[in-house]
């Protein structure tokens, strides 16, 4: 019986144990609310002295009459998400699609590794590949700019092709079999069990797209590096551009602590940080929604 | 007959991504393996303007920051998933599930940005390897419990409930619990690292300088790591000094691709 009871020392080791593990939990907790706060406090001045004079389109921060107008970058911002964004769902779908419903098991493997590599590629590699090699292509094949829209647009497809081949591949592969069997029953031709499948598991490729958004929306060295960094909306493929995160990384390091204009770049961290929780907060519905669609 | 086209079409296009994947990765390692093994490339400072000699600081700056991440995050990160796979339950556990995933979703300029007003100005550490790897591991800690707790909660409830019954405590019961899921949790401790081994913008902003003469003494001192030495040498240096950021980035991406086949072989043991 005696051995059977936990000794002081286990109940001891299972205490401490208790409290470490919750005092973990609470670090990571903590930390997005210090995320918050800090990032809250530090862009309130900037908040309160710019009210939507924030959205106009000049940025000049530090000239004598500075102003600090965000509308041309945040307008760019969604343009390169859109567009590389829409890219890379696209494509991202059809090589899922093909790995699905026509690759052999090998090929599949294979294809899923090469890919996957593509995951650890840290982003400042692919700028410096945008920089080196795409950019004199570019220049080669007539761009008045080798670093411009269509530069950024590539390299951030491929930063964020691994992922969203890999989340539609998972979402396509948790379609029921029953599902297919039965669109199969029915009569339904290979491409119609394909279409079926596809309105399934469209919660998840819609999850993978807003996913991918996001990665691009945040992407800081691609940019900083590949997009030229004039503040104009691009007019067209072979137009330099400017996104949000491009002023951060560019004029975080010499910023003034404190001053107006500090505070205004973390506004627009602010900025980003509000575009993440809303994507989040927009794809777990999304994944509640399509949950109850399929018991439905 | 438009099936075909279809299929054809799809394959095609696979086959073209699959292509262009491999030409980047080819592209970057090719031109910049030669001057790994340069005499001097590991082991040397670099000098006259970053035009001769070798990256030795970047590469003993970027082992140290990696380091101090591992040992700030994985204890945390793991503790705090034991947390939510064994001692939360229902309403809580999806409530910090959502926390960690939030966080995983945040920008990694933001958790610079994080790291500079808390880190670097309130708890005044400064520009140092300590904020940097700070910034790094608090970006890390949510990426690392998503990732351990999908492992975790793969464990069968038939484990738990076999150690409970021997009477085992919580602690105990938690320990055979990591010992069933300690492949997969190797594997995501290993994306973790070679995450915050990538990542540039946070360190970018928080923690190292383009140029240093001399290795860091402590880590209240800044440093030189491996991605920035690329953006700076790439943004900032002329054409002489080119050969080194070939050289950087084509090390980086061995480094990754080392990584990642060790996870790869990892997964295969798992389901073998």
């Amino acid at each position: 019986m005696k051995r059977n009871r936990p000794s002081l020392g286990a109940d001891f080791s299972n205490h401490v144990f208790r409290i470490l593990v919750f005092i973990s939990a609470a670090t990571v907790v903590l930390s997005l609310v210090g995320i918050i706060f800090f990032i809250v406090r530090e862009s309130l001045p900037a908040m309160q002295n710019l009210g939507f004079s924030l959205f106009e389109s000049d940025w000049y921060p530090t000239h004598w009459d500075a102003s600090y107008g965000i509308g041309i970058m945040l307008v760019n911002t969604i343009l390169i998400a859109a567009f590389a964004g829409g890219l890379v769902w696209i494509v991202g779908m059809v090589i899922a699609l093909y790995l699905k419903e026509y690759a052999r098991p090998k090929e599949r493997e294979g294809i899923i590794r090469i890919i996957e590599y593509l995951t650890g590629i840290p982003s400042v590699v692919f700028g410096f590949f945008g920089i080196v090699i795409m950019a004199q292509w570019l220049l080669n094949a007539g761009a008045w700019t080798g670093l411009n829209f269509l530069n950024a647009s590539i390299m951030l497809f491929l930063l964020t092709l691994p992922i969203m081949v890999s989340l539609t591949y998972q979402s396509l592969e948790s379609v029921p079999v029953e599902i297919r069997e039965g669109a199969i029953a029915m009569g339904s031709k290979p491409l119609g069990v394909m279409a079926m499948s596809i309105r399934v598991a469209f919660p998840g490729i819609l999850n993978a797209a807003i996913i991918s958004f996001n990665r691009i929306v945040g992407e800081t060295m691609i940019v900083l590096m590949v997009s030229g960094g004039s503040n104009l909306v691009p007019q067209s493929f072979f137009d330099p551009f400017r996104p949000l995160t491009v002023a951060l990384g560019s004029e975080m390091g010499e910023v003034e602590l404190r001053s107006l204009h500090y505070s205004t770049l973390f506004l627009i961290g602010f900025v980003l940080l509000v575009f993440s929780f809303g994507l989040t907060q927009l794809s777990a519905e999304i994944a509640k929604r399509g949950e109850r669609w399929l018991k439905r | 007959m438009v099936e075909a086209i279809i299929r054809n079409l799809f394959r095609f296009i696979t086959y073209l991504i699959v292509a262009m994947v491999l030409f980047v990765l080819g592209y970057i390692v090719a031109p910049g393996f030669r001057y790994i093994f340069q005499q001097g490339f590991l082991t040397e400072f670099p000098r006259s303007g970053m035009t001769e000699g070798g990256i030795f600081p970047a590469l003993v700056g970027s082992a140290f920051m990696v380091l101090l991440v591992f040992a700030i995050s994985v204890p945390l990160a793991i503790l705090a998933s034991i947390f939510l796979s064994e001692y939360l339950k229902g309403r809580l556990s999806a409530i910090f599930q959502s926390i960690c995933s939030t966080m995983t979703a945040i920008p990694s300029i933001v958790y610079g940005l994080f790291g500079l007003v808390f880190y670097c100005v309130q708890l005044g550490m400064g520009t140092s390897l300590l904020t940097a790897s700070l910034s790094l591991s608090t970006m890390t800690i949510p990426f690392i419990v998503t990732s351990t707790t999908e492992f975790l909660k793969a464990v069968p409830v038939d484990i738990r409930e076999a150690a409970m019954s021997l009477g085992a405590s919580k602690f105990q019961v938690s320990i055979m619990v990591i010992r069933g899921a300690w492949k997969g949790m190797l594997t995501a401790v290993l994306l973790g690292m070679g995450k915050s081994f990538g990542e540039t913008a946070p360190i970018l902003i928080t923690g190292t300088v383009f140029y240093a003469t001399q290795l860091p003494r402590s880590i209240h001192d800044p440093v030189m790591a491996l991605p920035t030495t690329i953006y700076a040498i790439v943004v900032n240096l002329g054409e002489r000094s080119q050969w080194m950021a070939q050289g950087t980035a084509s090390l980086m991406v061995i480094f990754v691709v080392i990584i990642y086949s060790a996870i790869q072989i990892l997964r295969g043991v798992r389901k073998g």
